[in-house]
């Protein structure tokens, strides 16, 4: 079941990889935003899928970075790029 | 099947849910900031009942601890993202932030 999650989950980030391939510079940064949230929680579902409870410091760390990213293109797509 | 795998399966479909309909949306939505909404099923439901699975499957362990972290942490920063996205697509888009000369929406008198 949870295995069979991820699989549904990495098949959501097509929606996002179609953005970041078709979409202008602001819609990619969406893409990228949206596709950090989906990775986020397929490796929280693996963690569980595989019993590896150490391993959900990844999809934690991951979460932080995305958010802190996310800033950080929106602030310099709007002054500098 | 207990009850038990019976929730833990409803929540992992709803968040799925959540996650299709934001793959979904982005993918037909053309404008920018209609995409900009579509990133809040992903990180609003998608993003809570999935750590909220782990946590009926685990308890409260290291593992639902850290679920629920990740929960708070994605529920806290769409709003935040979403916000700072579209400000950023407006700025270069009419070159600045405040109501350009002639646009269609309410500005204050002072």
């Amino acid at each position: 079941m949870w295995l069979l999650t991820a699989f549904a989950l990495l098949t959501c980030l097509i929606g996002p990889l179609l953005l970041c391939i078709r979409g202008d510079t602001v819609s990619r940064l969406v893409g990228l935003e949206a596709a950090g949230a989906i990775i986020v929680i397929m490796l929280l579902v693996l963690c569980e899928a595989f019993h590896r409870a150490i391993f959900v410091d990844v999809p934690l760390s991951l979460a932080l970075l995305t958010f802190g990213s996310g800033l950080v293109f929106a602030r310099f797509l709007e002054r500098w790029l | 099947m207990s009850i038990h795998e019976i929730m833990v399966g409803a929540l992992l479909a709803l968040g799925v849910l959540g996650f299709v309909i934001t793959a979904v949306g982005l993918v037909v939505c053309d404008d920018l900031y209609e995409q900009i909404h579509f990133l809040a099923p992903a990180s609003l439901l998608g993003a809570v009942a999935i750590p909220a699975a782990v946590v009926v499957n685990d308890g409260f362990s290291q593992m639902g601890a850290k679920a629920i972290l990740i929960a708070v942490l994605l529920f806290l920063s769409n709003p935040i993202l979403s916000h700072a996205t579209a400000r950023a697509a407006r700025v270069r888009r009419k070159q600045q932030l405040p109501p350009v000369h002639g646009e269609d929406f309410p500005v204050s008198k002072d």
